[in-house]
């Protein structure tokens, strides 16, 4: 069998579920990867779900939906020890995670790719409740988050007729649109590298600046900066 | 109820679950989890993943079901299959028809609100991921770029 139900993974991955990594905590916290000691643990119990979930279930290519828990999932792969270890121990073989070039396994064929909605449905079988919202990236926008666009400078702004404001992809594709009162901030967030959602320009509140950038986080149009 | 010496006299139910599920070739099945309701037709049940967004089901003939079990746990009813691997599963999506235009004609962006902030977004970004990993039996699938978390 190839799934594992909830009450299995219980007691099957309560050890990997367990494992617990005062090295990786400290060195998250003092590099600033994370706020506090509380919010690396919390990304780091994520990072072991998710690594027990893809063991669990191989029939499905599972996707990383959260960038958050994806650096800390890197910050874990440093220690190389302690990750090989960690994985050889609680799956038997070690889950890599390559850069952009690695070459594709031989005689692995790929499965299908999962859907978030098909990840949100394993997790909670799973682990018997929903993904929390460390999974949900924009959720953890606040004025004093920094914000990440690594398009800065290739985009562009374009007066829609409904009397909004479009974002235009290199291509010129419109990849997002807001009403007039929020173009100064928008033109900021286009030509800008990296800012805090407090730095916004123009005439918007502190709630809209908020969910501005929280929904351009949501739609993979910036990043949350580590 | 019976003695095994083989178990080092461990007491042997043949009712159990794991005999019922060895009896039933349940090797060759995959789990899967929900709440089991009618079919649309005859000789099928419909699995629902949850009880939150009843939306989304699958249908499964009965005769592909190897084995079911109640997940006591739930205290909704939620129960295991064991559904064998080449069963053909039925998938049924409940969708708005402008949600399924939407999607289907390719249109860019629709609206959404927050923050009493008027905008547009592109549908479905949520499925964009920053990278995947799966595993087979001997090995595990490098994280891939193809799933990046960029905008196309």
């Amino acid at each position: 069998m190839t799934t594992t139900t909830e009450p299995v993974a219980a007691e099957v991955w309560r050890d990997a579920l367990a494992f617990q990594a005062p090295f990786l905590i400290e060195k998250l916290t003092r590099d600033h990867v994370v706020e506090s000691a509380e919010e690396a643990e919390a990304l780091f119990r994520e990072v072991k779900r998710y690594l027990v979930l893809a063991a669990a279930d191989h029939t499905v290519a599972w996707a990383m939906y959260s960038l958050r828990i994806d650096q800390v999932w890197h910050q874990f792969i440093l220690f190389t020890r302690q990750y090989i270890d960690y994985c050889l121990e609680n799956f038997g073989r070690y889950i890599q995670h390559a850069p952009s070039t690695a070459p594709p396994v031989e005689n692995l064929a790929p499965p299908t790719r999962s859907t978030f909605d098909q990840f949100a449905d394993a997790y909670e079988r799973l682990f018997g409740e929903p993904l929390p919202d460390l999974w949900f990236d924009e959720r953890g926008v606040t004025l004093d988050r920094r914000l990440v666009n690594t398009r800065a400078g290739t985009l562009s702004l374009r007066d829609s007729d409904d009397d909004m404001v479009e974002l235009l992809g290199e291509d010129g594709r419109p990849l997002f649109a807001v009403e007039q009162v929020g173009r100064n901030a928008l033109d900021f967030i286009s030509r800008t590298g990296t800012f805090f959602v407090r730095e916004l320009p123009g005439e918007l509140l502190d709630v809209q600046k908020i969910a501005l950038t929280s929904t351009l986080v949501e739609h993979k149009l910036l990043d949350l900066a580590s | 109820m019976v003695e095994n010496s083989a178990t080092g006299g461990v007491r042997q139910d043949n009712d159990s679950l794991v005999a019922r599920l060895l009896e039933a070739g349940s090797e060759d099945a995959v789990t899967l989890t929900g709440y089991v309701g009618p079919g649309s037709r005859e000789g099928y049940v419909r699995l629902f993943p949850g009880l939150t967004d009843m939306s989304k089901s699958i249908e499964i003939a009965q005769s592909d079901i190897v084995e079911s079990v109640e997940l006591p746990k739930s205290g909704l009813g939620a129960i295991a299959l064991w559904v064998r691997r080449d069963a053909e599963l039925h998938h049924h999506v409940v969708e708005r028809a402008e949600s399924y235009a939407a999607r289907t004609t390719g249109r860019a962006l629709e609206p959404a609100r927050r923050g009493e902030l008027r905008m547009m977004v592109r549908s479905h970004v949520r499925d964009v991921c920053t990278c995947e990993i799966y595993c087979d039996g001997t090995g595990c699938m490098p994280c891939t770029s193809n799933c990046l978390a960029r905008a196309q």
